[in-house]
C-alpha cells in the first residue's frame, strides 16, 4: 500500500510503473547527492540556557569546546536532547543579525523573519514586509538541485506567521503545513484506473511545453512587472516540464503511513520529518526547509493556561520563570531537531548514513524572544564540509550599537551573513556574500558582511 | 428588488451631476485568479461537473485581501497545483462527457463532438474570443492528438492546456488607446466584463454579460450600470460579497483560537469531545455566521453600513444561539446557508440553517456582536482587548496602529500598577507607560468596550467576580469621545463619516485588487462622497465603483 508515484499524484497514473525503492540503492560517499536542510524555529532562544562554556571561557575571546572529548561538559539545558549527536554538531555561538538591527523596515519580528535566511533588507510592499533577495536554501537549490526533480520543498509544522523562504525579490514561497497535501504531492496514489494514463503521462511534457510557450508569448505583449510575472510563471512551467519527465520513472516510498490531514503539532512534525527523509533518500529533492510554528504551550508547560507569546516569550528578561520556560521551549525543538538527525542517520548511504551527506542548519528569526538580534543561536549538524563535534564561540566585537530589552549593547556578534556564506561555499558555490555587503556601524565604521566565518572547517 | 430600482434612480441622478467622469484611471497591475475565484470559475465554466475541490497553497495577502497584485507571483508549488487541477478536471470532463459535451468522443465524429464544443469552451475559458491564430493553434493540436492518440485524450489534453494557460489564470487587461488622451487606455468590453464579474461575483461572466461584451454595448455606461444592477440581484452576487466579507472581516481567523477547555467547558473532562465540539461544530458555525449576517443585511435589508454595525437582529444556528443567551428565539424560518468544510482531510459541503433572531440589544448589536469576531480576537482563557481594538482600528477606522516604538515585552511580567482583579486590569500598564500609551490609548479605547464578552463571545456582567468596566474611548475619528460599552461603540461608529470612508477604502482595495495610492484620490473622494450621501448604501457603492471612470480605464504608458 505504500508504493506511491509522482504521476499518480497528478491524477494521471494507475501506479503500475512501480519500480524498486531507492532505499536500497547504495552510492559511494562521493557520488551521494549533497543535501541541505533548514530547520527554522520561532522566538530565538534564552541565551543563558543555550550557551556553553560557563565561567571558564571568557566571552570576550574566541574559543571552542571539543564536544567529542572524554572530558567534554554536557550540552546546555536547551541543547541537551541533541546529546546523542554531539559528535555531528557544530554549535556556533556569537553571531548576530546585525543587518536586521540596521533595517528599519517594519517590526523587528518581521524584519528577523526576512533577514535570517536572506541576509538582505526588507522590502515593504504596501505595508507588507517581504524579502528583497533569495534565501540561502533557494540559492543552494539553484546550485545543487536537479532541474528534473523538486528543486526544494518548503514545509511547515503548525501555522507560522509568515514564510521565511524567498525565491527572489518579493517572491515569498508558500509553505505547506498539511502533511496530507505533502504526502499526496510526493507520494500520492490516485484512484484513477483509466488505461489512458500512461499515454497521458507521456504527453504531459509536450503539453507543458505548449503551456510554457503560451506564457512566453503573452509575456512579450506586457511590460514591467506584469511581464516579469508571466516570465516567472513561464520558467516555473518549464521546470515542471522537466520534473514531470524526471519523476516519471521514479518510485519512492514514503516509509510512513498516509497522513489524515488532521495531525496535531507533534504528529505533523513526525510526518514531515519522515517525508523529508524519504524525499532525500529517493533524491526527489536535495533541499528542504521545515518551518516550526510557535510551539503549543502544552508541549512546553503542560496545563499552562496563559499565552506563550505574550506572557512568557516576551518576559524572558524580567521573569526568571519565563526564561526557564523559554529554555525548555528550545529544548523541545532540540528534540525535534534530534529526531530529524536520527531519521537521516537511519538511512545507510555509502559507508555511513545519509546524515553524512546532509548539512542541517537550525536557526530562528531572532536572537532572544524579546525581539533581540544579538546572540543569534545557530546549530549545524551532519554533512561533510565542516569539522563537527565542536562548540564554537565568537566574541561580540562588531562595532554596532544593538538594541536589547536589557539595555543598549555597545557591540554585537559577528554578522550572520558570514555563516550563510560559509554554508554556500561548503556546497561548492563561489559566492562571497549574501544579501548585504556591509553595514555602517558606530562612528561610521564599515562592518564587512562578506566572506565566510573562520574556523568552521 | 424594489430597492434596486430605487437605487438605480439615485445613481443616475449622481451621474447627472457630472462628477463621474473625472475620477482618474487604474494602473491595473496583472491580476491572477485567487483560490476562490479559480474555484468559482470552474463551477461556472463546467456547470454540473462532479469534481473534487482544488486545494491551493497558502497565498499572501495585503491588508487582508489575497487578490492583491503586489504579492501574486506564482511559485513552483502553485504551478504544480494548476497542473494537477487541470489534469483532474479534464479527466472529470472526459468521464462525464455525456453530460458535459452532450456526446461521446469515442463514438461520435470528432469535429462535431469535440472541436465544436471546444470552440465555445475555449472562448468561455479565456473569457474573450480567440484570435484566428490562437484558435487554429488549438484546433490543430486537438486534431493532432486525436490522430496520435484518440478523441478522449485529445479532449483531456486540450482542456489541460486551456486551464493552465495564462489567458485563463490571469486577468489580462491591455485596453485600447483612447484618442482623447495619451495617458489613458479604455478597457475592452471583454476585459470590462471580466473585471465586473470578478468584482461582483468573484467568478467569470455569464452569457448575458458576455453578450453585452460581444456586441460592445457594455462600453456604454448605462448598459454597464444595467448589467451591474442585474448582477447584484443575481444569486451569484452572494459569492462576491462572501469573498469580500471573508477577507474584510478576517473570517478565516475563526478557528485559530485553541480555547481553554477547563475554563469554558468545565463540565466535560473529555478533551477529545470538547475539541471535536469546538473545531468541528462551534467554530465552523461561528465562521459562516458573519457571511449570512452581511448577506442578509446588504442584499435583503437596508443594505447600509449602519445596519451592519447596529443591527439588533442576527441569523444564528441553534448551536451558536446558546452563546447569545438562553432566551434567544427564532423570529422566522431559517436561511439555508451552503458551507464547505474540510474536516480531517475530507471535504464536506452542506447547508446550515441560520435562524433570524433578535439580540438583547442592551448587550450587543451589529457585526461586532457576532461570536466569531469576539472569539477569534481572544486568547484561550482571556479575551483580548488589544486584538479586538486593533481589529476595529484596521478594519473599520482604517487607522492600523503603527509599530511599537521599541518592541516591548508583554505587560504581564512587569505589572505593578495594582492588583489584577479583572482582565482589564491586566492591560492597565499600557496607559501607565507613556511609550505604550501613545498607541494603546487608541487601541484599548476601542478594545475595552468588548470586556463584557468572554473568549467564546458570551456576555458576562462580571469578570472574575468583579463588575465589568467596558468603558472606552474613540480617538481619531469624527465621532471621538467616551463610550460606555460595545453597543455604544457600535452605534457611534455607525454614524461616523470616518468609518464610512474606511469601508469605501476596503471595497476599493478589493475591487481594484491593490492598495490605494495618491493618484487614486479623486476616485476615492468620489466613492466616499457618494457612499456618505447614500447613507452608507453598500450596493450603491458597488454600483458607483463599477460605473466609475477608474473602473473602466487603464493608466497608459506615462
Amino acid at each position: 500500500m505504500n508504493r506511491r508515484q509522482f504521476l499518480a499524484a497528478l491524477g494521471l497514473s494507475s501506479g503500475s510503473l512501480a519500480l524498486p525503492s531507492r532505499y536500497s540503492a547504495h552510492a559511494s560517499p562521493t557520488e551521494a547527492p549533497q543535501r541541505f536542510l533548514v530547520f527554522f524555529s520561532q522566538h530565538g532562544t534564552w541565551y543563558d540556557g543555550w550557551k556553553m562554556g560557563g565561567d571558564t571561557h571568557p566571552p570576550g575571546e574566541q574559543w571552542e569546546i571539543d564536544l567529542t572529548a572524554a572530558t567534554a561538559p554536557p550540552l546546555s539545558d536547551a541543547l541537551l536532547p541533541l546529546s546523542a549527536f554531539r559528535d555531528r554538531l557544530l554549535v556556533v555561538d556569537g553571531l548576530a543579525l546585525v543587518s536586521a538591527e540596521a533595517d528599519i523596515s517594519g517590526l523587528r519580528h518581521e524584519v528577523g523573519q526576512v533577514q535570517a535566511l536572506t541576509g538582505a533588507p526588507v522590502e515593504l510592499v504596501t505595508g507588507v514586509p517581504l524579502g528583497s533577495q533569495a534565501s540561502i536554501d533557494q540559492r543552494i537549490a539553484q546550485h545543487i538541485g536537479r532541474a528534473d526533480r523538486y528543486r526544494s520543498l518548503e514545509l511547515a509544522v503548525g501555522t507560522p506567521p509568515m514564510s521565511v523562504i524567498y525565491g527572489g525579490r518579493r517572491q515569498q514561497l508558500p509553505f505547506e503545513s498539511n502533511p496530507l497535501r505533502v504526502y499526496e504531492r510526493l507520494f500520492g496514489l490516485s484512484d484513477t484506473q483509466s488505461n489512458d494514463t500512461d499515454i497521458l503521462a507521456a504527453a504531459q511534457e509536450s503539453l507543458l511545453s505548449k503551456v510554457g510557450d503560451r506564457h512566453a508569448e503573452l509575456a512579450k505583449r506586457l511590460s514591467g512587472e506584469d511581464r516579469q510575472k508571466l516570465e516567472l510563471h513561464r520558467d516555473l512551467v518549464r521546470e515542471l516540464e522537466q520534473r514531470v519527465s524526471g519523476l516519471a520513472g521514479l518510485t519512492c516510498e514514503s516509509g510512513f503511513e498516509r497522513p489524515t490531514g488532521a495531525e496535531d503539532y507533534q504528529e505533523s512534525f513526525e510526518a514531515m520529518a519522515h517525508m523529508i527523509t524519504s524525499a532525500f533518500s529517493c533524491d526527489l529533492t536535495r533541499v528542504a526547509s521545515l518551518h516550526m510554528a510557535e510551539l503549543p504551550i502544552d508541549l512546553v508547560v503542560p496545563g499552562y493556561a496563559g499565552s506563550l507569546h505574550d506572557e512568557l516569550a516576551h518576559a524572558v528578561w524580567v521573569d526568571p520563570y519565563a526564561a526557564e520556560v523559554m529554555t525548555d521551549y528550545t529544548a523541545v525543538h532540540a528534540q525535534h531537531f534530534a529526531r530529524v538527525l536520527e531519521l537521516l542517520d537511519s538511512i545507510p548511504e555509502g559507508s555511513g548514513s545519509m546524515l553524512d551527506n546532509t548539512l542541517c542548519l537550525w536557526v530562528s528569526e531572532l536572537g532572544d524572544a524579546t525581539h533581540g538580534f544579538e546572540k543569534w543561536a545557530a546549530v549545524l549538524a551532519g554533512g561533510n564540509a565542516f569539522q563537527m563535534g565542536r562548540y564554537l564561540h565568537f566574541p561580540s566585537d562588531t562595532p554596532y550599537e544593538g538594541w536589547s530589552w536589557d539595555g543598549t549593547l555597545p557591540a554585537m556578534g559577528r554578522p550572520h551573513q558570514h555563516l550563510l556564506v560559509s554554508i554556500m561555499q561548503a556546497f561548492g558555490m563561489s559566492d562571497t556574500m549574501i544579501g548585504t555587503e556591509s553595514v555602517s556601524g558606530i562612528d561610521g565604521a564599515l562592518i564587512d558582511c562578506t566572506g565566510p566565518l573562520p574556523g568552521l572547517s | 428588488m424594489k430597492r434596486f430600482l430605487h437605487l438605480s434612480g439615485l445613481v443616475l441622478l449622481g451621474a447627472g451631476c457630472g462628477s463621474v467622469e473625472n475620477t482618474g484611471s487604474d494602473p491595473a497591475p496583472l491580476k491572477r485568479l485567487t483560490a476562490v475565484q479559480f474555484d468559482n470559475t470552474i463551477d461556472d465554466l463546467l456547470p454540473e461537473l462532479e469534481r473534487q475541490k482544488v486545494h491551493f497553497p497558502h497565498s499572501l495577502s495585503v491588508g487582508g485581501f489575497d487578490n492583491n497584485t503586489a504579492v501574486n507571483s506564482a511559485s513552483a508549488s502553485l504551478v504544480e497545483v494548476y497542473h494537477q487541477a487541470a489534469g483532474t478536471l479534464a479527466a472529470n470532463v472526459v468521464e462525464q462527457a455525456d453530460t458535459q459535451l452532450g456526446c461521446d468522443p469515442a463514438e461520435d465524429p470528432f469535429e462535431e463532438c469535440v472541436i465544436d464544443w471546444f470552440k465555445t469552451f475555449s472562448q468561455r475559458a479565456w473569457r474573450r474570443p480567440l484570435s484566428e491564430a490562437e484558435w487554429s493553434e488549438i484546433e490543430s493540436s486537438l486534431i493532432q492528438w486525436d490522430s496520435e492518440f484518440d478523441a478522449s485524450i485529445a479532449l483531456q489534453l486540450g482542456i489541460q492546456y486551456l486551464l493552465q494557460s495564462p489567458d485563463f489564470l490571469y486577468l489580462i487587461e491591455e485596453g485600447v488607446s483612447d484618442p482623447s488622451t495619451s495617458t489613458e487606455r479604455s478597457l475592452t468590453a471583454w476585459e470590462l466584463a471580466s473585471r465586473l464579474s470578478y468584482f461582483l461575483w468573484a467568478s467569470m461572466p455569464d452569457s448575458a454579460l458576455f453578450a453585452a461584451a460581444e456586441n460592445g454595448t457594455l462600453l456604454d455606461r448605462d448598459v454597464l450600470e444595467q448589467q451591474a444592477l442585474r448582477m447584484l440581484e443575481h444569486p451569484k452576487a452572494k459569492e462576491g460579497l462572501k469573498d469580500f466579507t471573508r477577507q474584510w472581516l478576517d473570517l478565516d481567523r475563526i478557528g485559530s483560537n485553541e480555547i481553554d477547555f477547563e475554563t469554558y467547558f468545565p463540565d466535560n473532562p473529555d478533551e477529545e469531545q470538547n475539541s471535536d465540539y469546538l473545531h468541528q461544530l462551534l467554530q465552523p458555525l461561528m465562521r459562516f455566521e458573519p457571511e449570512v449576517f452581511v448577506d442578509r443585511i446588504v442584499f435583503h435589508s437596508s443594505g447600509t453600513l449602519a445596519e451592519l454595525l447596529n443591527s439588533e437582529r442576527t441569523w444564528t444556528s441553534p448551536e451558536t444561539a446558546h452563546l447569545y443567551g438562553d432566551n434567544i428565539e427564532a423570529l422566522g424560518p431559517p436561511v439555508e446557508w451552503p458551507v464547505e468544510l474540510s474536516i480531517e482531510g475530507v471535504d464536506y459541503a452542506f447547508d446550515v440553517p441560520y435562524y433570524p433572531t433578535a439580540w438583547n440589544n442592551t448587550e450587543r448589536v451589529g457585526l461586532l456582536g457576532l461570536s466569531g469576531f469576539l472569539h477569534s480576537h481572544s486568547k484561550p482563557v482571556f479575551p483580548s482587548p488589544v486584538l479586538r481594538g486593533v481589529f476595529v482600528l484596521e478594519k473599520l477606522i482604517c487607522q492600523p496602529p503603527g509599530a511599537p516604538p521599541e518592541d516591548v515585552p508583554a505587560i504581564e511580567g512587569e505589572l505593578d500598577t495594582g492588583p489584577i482583579q479583572t482582565n482589564r486590569d491586566r492591560y492597565a500598564a499600557h496607559s501607565a507607560n507613556s511609550a505604550c500609551a501613545a498607541c494603546h490609548d487608541r487601541i484599548d479605547g476601542v478594545g475595552f468596550p468588548f470586556e463584557h464578552f468572554d473568549s467564546l463571545g458570551q456576555w458576562r456582567a462580571t469578570d472574575n467576580g468583579f463588575p465589568v468596566d467596558a468603558s472606552g474611548e474613540i480617538i481619531g475619528t469624527d465621532v471621538d469621545g467616551p463610550v460606555v460599552d460595545a453597543v455604544d461603540l457600535s452605534q457611534k461608529l455607525a454614524t461616523s463619516r470616518t468609518v464610512h470612508d474606511c469601508f469605501s477604502t476596503q471595497l476599493f482595495r478589493y475591487a481594484f485588487a491593490r492598495a490605494e495610492d495618491t493618484s487614486d484620490q479623486a476616485a476615492r473622494d468620489f466613492y466616499e462622497e457618494g457612499f456618505w450621501e447614500s447613507q452608507g448604501d453598500i450596493p450603491e457603492l458597488m454600483l458607483n465603483i463599477t460605473t466609475s471612470k477608474a473602473f473602466r480605464t487603464l493608466r497608459g504608458a506615462e
